[in-house]
């Protein structure tokens, strides 16, 4: 089913880093595409899951954000970090924009992302996995509660403080304050 | 937030939080898109922040996608699929049939000249091409020569284009095998979930509620409740007979202090035992306790004091 893309003697394309796998997904290689389908599909899936609580709408946005690359691997260019903390942001944005039926916007996936982990490595995304859900348990209930709500529901800081009763400039340093507790986790 | 009027103040760190989660208005927004042009430690700090907004979205519970959601993927990238560049060395000469004499004696600079761009783009990529394409300049002398050789790779053609359809065929066999094998479990699993489902609601089942001997027989229910899934499993035993037209009704507290929700409504049989299970509550509500009233047949929308039973 997949082309041969004259490109023999290297390894196979499982074992590639994404950067090498995009390389061929630009010149049309199915068998990498593949690859990064299999390597992210879990991520981009269960952060669309988490936010439209719909597995078919989250499948929709599962192959949509997969097209993109398949069809645009050049718009994912090496300063925007890490493929797979760029795919599970997209997912999320994308997933809030289905949320509230709106067109995406092209800024959406416009996101230079810094991170310092290779997440094509699936021991190293798994420990990562493990120690943010850690720190994101430690926080204080409030903060938690107020930075799920922006991020996987989608509320602005306006909806949330309505709903909670909480000042909106509260709101705002909570979710500030949580983001700050697991960069500086992750920085120790 | 700053308004356009106010442009040049400084962005606060929480609203450029805001902005990577496109949690702002269309108008803010485009204000702090205007400060990120202009301040590259701002566009570092918003990479920073994507990057611990990646992080946190891994702490989503995983879940892996539908096995048929990689066969549909890839059914669609083969749709769509690419040119694929060539990346054959191409610096020998090439061999044609006819008038060879003739082609080693011709200079390289008359060979450049009928084909300008070959020439001067295998230079350029130390005689290897990119894609097998010709240009135009090239193509009336080169046409007669290997017109001959189009029947031949007509057919070489079609035996290439033959084998990949066979190889495609077979995998789709593949494919369609696992699906099938994917859909019998799936069959299966349904079948066993729908049996439970059916014991439970089975009249003529038996039903025992085990406690120490002389202990008091007192009425007792147990909810079990996923606010993320909006699913509830409700027993309960040594419920009080109910009148004629009444019927039990449980009630959601929701945490959030709003109304209660009524979470179904049940008769006891003739035991006192009783339970359901629901798949249809509004999701993502939390429950900060349970409570039980009875109702007239058909449930109601709020409950009627007094509540007989509650837990939290």
């Amino acid at each position: 089913m997949y082309r041969d893309t004259g490109m023999q003697g290297l390894p196979a394309a499982t074992t590639r880093d994404d950067a090498s796998l995009l390389a061929l997904v630009q010149r049309g290689d199915e068998q990498a595409m593949a690859s990064l389908f299999d390597r992210y599909s879990k991520v981009v899936y269960s952060v669309a899951l988490r936010v439209l609580r719909d597995p078919a709408s989250a499948e929709d946005v599962l192959q949509e954000i997969f097209m993109q690359v398949w069809r645009h691997p050049e718009s994912f260019i090496a300063t925007r970090g890490s493929l797979g903390g760029w795919l599970a942001v997209v997912s999320r944005n994308r997933s809030i924009d289905q949320l509230r039926r709106k067109k995406p916007t092209d800024s959406v996936d416009d996101v230079a992302l810094a991170s310092p982990y290779n997440l094509a490595d699936e021991a190293e995304r798994n420990n990562m996995m493990e120690r943010a859900r850690a720190v994101i348990h430690l926080l204080p209930k409030e903060q938690r509660k107020t930075l799920e709500m922006a991020f996987f529901d989608g509320l602005t800081h306006s909806e949330i403080a309505e709903m909670t009763g909480d000042p909106l400039g509260t709101v705002k340093t909570r979710i500030r304050s949580a983001l700050l507790t697991l960069r500086k986790a992750f920085q120790a | 937030m700053n308004t356009p009027n106010n442009a040049s103040r400084q962005i606060e760190p929480e609203d450029l939080l805001l902005y990577a989660m496109q949690l702002l208005s269309a108008e803010e927004a485009a204000v702090v898109a205007l400060h990120l042009q202009h301040n590259p430690s701002m566009r570092e700090e918003l990479a920073r922040i994507q990057g611990d907004l990646a992080t946190y979205a891994h702490t989503a519970e995983m879940h892996s996608p539908p096995a048929l959601a990689r066969t549909r993927f890839l059914k669609h990238v083969a749709r769509e699929r690419k040119p694929v560049p060539m990346l054959r060395p191409i610096a020998a000469p090439l061999q044609l049939p006819q008038n060879a004499q003739q082609a080693a004696q011709t200079k390289p600079e008359e060979t450049e000249a009928a084909a300008p761009s070959i020439g001067a783009y295998q230079r350029n990529t130390g005689g290897a091409q990119l894609f097998s394409f010709e240009t135009e300049a090239a193509k009336p002398r080169v046409m007669g020569r290997i017109m001959p050789w189009v029947g031949w790779a007509a057919a070489a053609a079609l035996a290439v284009t033959t084998t990949q359809y066979y190889r495609e065929n077979e995998t789709l066999k593949g494919e369609v095998a696992s699906d099938k094998a994917q859909i019998d479990q799936s069959t299966a699993e349904a079948a066993s979930a729908r049996e439970v489902l059916n014991a439970m609601n089975d009249q003529t089942a038996m039903k025992v509620t085990l406690r120490k001997p002389f202990a008091p027989v007192t009425p007792m229910g147990r909810t079990t409740y996923s606010a993320e899934k909006g699913v509830l499993i409700f027993t309960a035993t040594n419920l009080d007979p109910i009148d004629t037209f009444k019927v039990y009704e449980l009630w959601i507290i929701p945490a959030n202090g709003k109304d209660p929700i009524p979470a179904g409504t049940f008769h006891p049989d003739a035991q006192g035992f009783a339970n359901f299970v629901l798949t249809n509550l509004p999701k993502g509500v939390e429950a900060k306790a349970f409570g039980i009233t009875v109702e007239n047949e058909g449930g109601s929308k709020v409950p009627t004091l007094p509540i007989l039973m509650t837990g939290a």
